[in-house]
Order: structure tokens, then sequence, then C-alpha cells
């Protein structure tokens, strides 16, 4: 009898424990880090908007300082978004064979955790364009490039912290 | 709590937070092609007649760029995808979890058991 009540208990037990754990797949949000890239974001339109007069009015001197401010202040963003650990369970579905396919061009701890690669190629973007306008002219196509190239990361970290907000 | 009960507090909680969620993840991906298909466009634009005319090297390293721009959104994407599960997951476990614990805590002189933090 006390053998088959713990047999129709066990079921209970493990609905008990099942229902117990609450998970986190993804890393949490952080106020600090959306914050930080929302100002990073605005001083880099600033920029761009400091740029349209290009490349008639658009000596570099003007605007290395503004260069500088916005590729320090991803440099920030990204520090604090690489410190952000990602969950254990987002971690081992990274390995399993389910996301084998989706986390192959990534470590583990990196596939669901992508706000720190948009940080860096965001502030990589910005880098190439400084580099490019201090050598010589800074061509209008050249520009409209460089700020799509900006926009795609940039944008992307944007959303996806926000996502992380639940 | 009848269990019917029960499966409609779960229902209701699940589309209360799922329901928009599904179109952001929409509205992101869109968004997202939009800038890679712009990306590209220009890419082809300065390899004809800009600074990557001449620049074999450059070019290669900004297709790259492309190509993990692409890998990225199939990653963001997943992750989108996960954190529903994840939200899912979750609003199911507290309302399973509140309707044991008024159970336990109606029947029992034990002590209510406290729901454990993510």
């Amino acid at each position: 009898m006390y053998l088959r009540a713990l047999f129709h208990g066990i079921p209970g037990l493990f609905f008990w424990l099942f229902s117990a754990c609450s998970i986190q797949i993804a890393p949490s949000f952080d106020q600090a880090i959306y914050d930080k890239i929302l100002a990073s974001h605005e001083q880099a339109l600033v920029l761009f908007s400091g740029l349209s007069g290009c490349p008639s009015d658009c000596a570099f001197s003007t605007h290395a300082a503004r260069y500088d401010a916005v590729i320090a202040s991803y440099a920030v963003a990204l520090t604090r978004a690489q410190a952000r650990p990602t969950p254990v369970l987002g971690v081992r579905l990274a390995k399993s064979e389910a996301l084998e396919k989706v986390c192959k061009t990534s470590t583990p701890e990196q596939c669901l955790n992508t706000v720190p690669e948009y940080l860096e190629r965001a502030r990589d973007s910005l880098v190439k364009l400084r580099d490019r306008h201090r050598s010589g002219v800074l061509a209008p196509g050249t520009l409209d490039y460089f700020i799509k190239r900006y926009l795609l990361p940039a944008q992307s970290a944007l959303a996806i912290e926000g996502a992380l907000k639940r | 709590m009848e269990p019917s009960d029960l499966a409609s507090n779960i229902l209701g909680k699940l589309k209360a937070e799922l329901s928009g969620d599904l179109n952001k993840i929409d509205a992101f991906f869109r968004a997202r092609v939009e800038n890679l298909c712009g990306l590209a466009v220009a890419l082809g634009r300065e390899r004809r007649e800009g600074f990557l005319k001449d620049d074999d090297a450059a070019f290669e390293e900004e297709l790259e760029y492309l190509r993990k721009g692409a890998h990225l959104l199939a990653r963001d994407v997943t992750t989108m995808v996960l954190i529903e599960a994840e939200k899912a997951w979750n609003a199911v476990v507290s309302e399973i979890w509140d309707a044991l614990n008024s159970i336990i805590g109606a029947a029992s002189p034990l002590p209510v058991p406290i729901r454990p933090a993510p």
C-alpha cells in the first residue's frame, strides 16, 4: 500500500519540483547599458549631422573631438556589456544540437548575447569612418556607406537590449 | 480553485505575456533585413565607383562584415524567440505555483512555500 502511495506520489512530486523552476535563457536587462547605448547613438547622429556638409565644408580637425567622444562612449558601453554574464541555461542551450547551426560562428557564451558584438561593430564602423576622414576627402557616397554600416549594429543593439527587458 | 479555472488563468496570462511580442519580432526582423539590403546596395555602389573600386582587400573585408551581419540577425531572431519561450514558461510556472500555494495554504498548517526567484 505504501509502495502504491509512493508510486502515485512521484508524478505529483515531479510536478511540484518542475513548477518551482523559473528559467532564464538570455541575459538580464541592464538599464545602464541601454542608457549608454542610447547616449552613444545620439552622439553618433550629431556627428553625422555635422558631416552632412562634406566634402566642401568638412575639415577633419573640426570633427576630431566628436569622433573621439562617440568612439570612447561606445567603448564604455562595450566594456559593461562584455562583463554581463549569459545565464547557464542559455550557455547549455547554445551548446546543444538544436542550436548547432545558429551558434556555430560564436562561442556558447556569446551566442544568445549579441549586444557586445553589435557594440564592437558600431564602434568599428565609427573608427573606420574617422580613419578614412583623417586620411583624405570624405566623399558623400563613402559617408553614406559608413552611416549605413554603423546603423545596422547600433539599431540592433538598441532593439536587442530593449527586448531583454521582460 | 477548480482545474478549469487554473487552465483559464494560465491561458489568460500567456496571452497577456505574449500578445504583441510576435509582432515585435516580425518588425525587428523586417527592419534589420532592410538595413542589410541597404548596406549591400551601398557596398555594390562603392565597389563600382567609390572608395572600394580598386581595393580588393577592403572589399573582401566589407563583404565579411555583411556576412557576419546576416549570421548575427539569425542569432537575434533565435534569442528573441527563446525570450518568448522563457516568458511563456515563467508565466505558466508562476500561475501553477500560486495555485499550489493557495491549495497548500488552505489545507495545511505548514508555512506556504515562497516562489523561487528566476
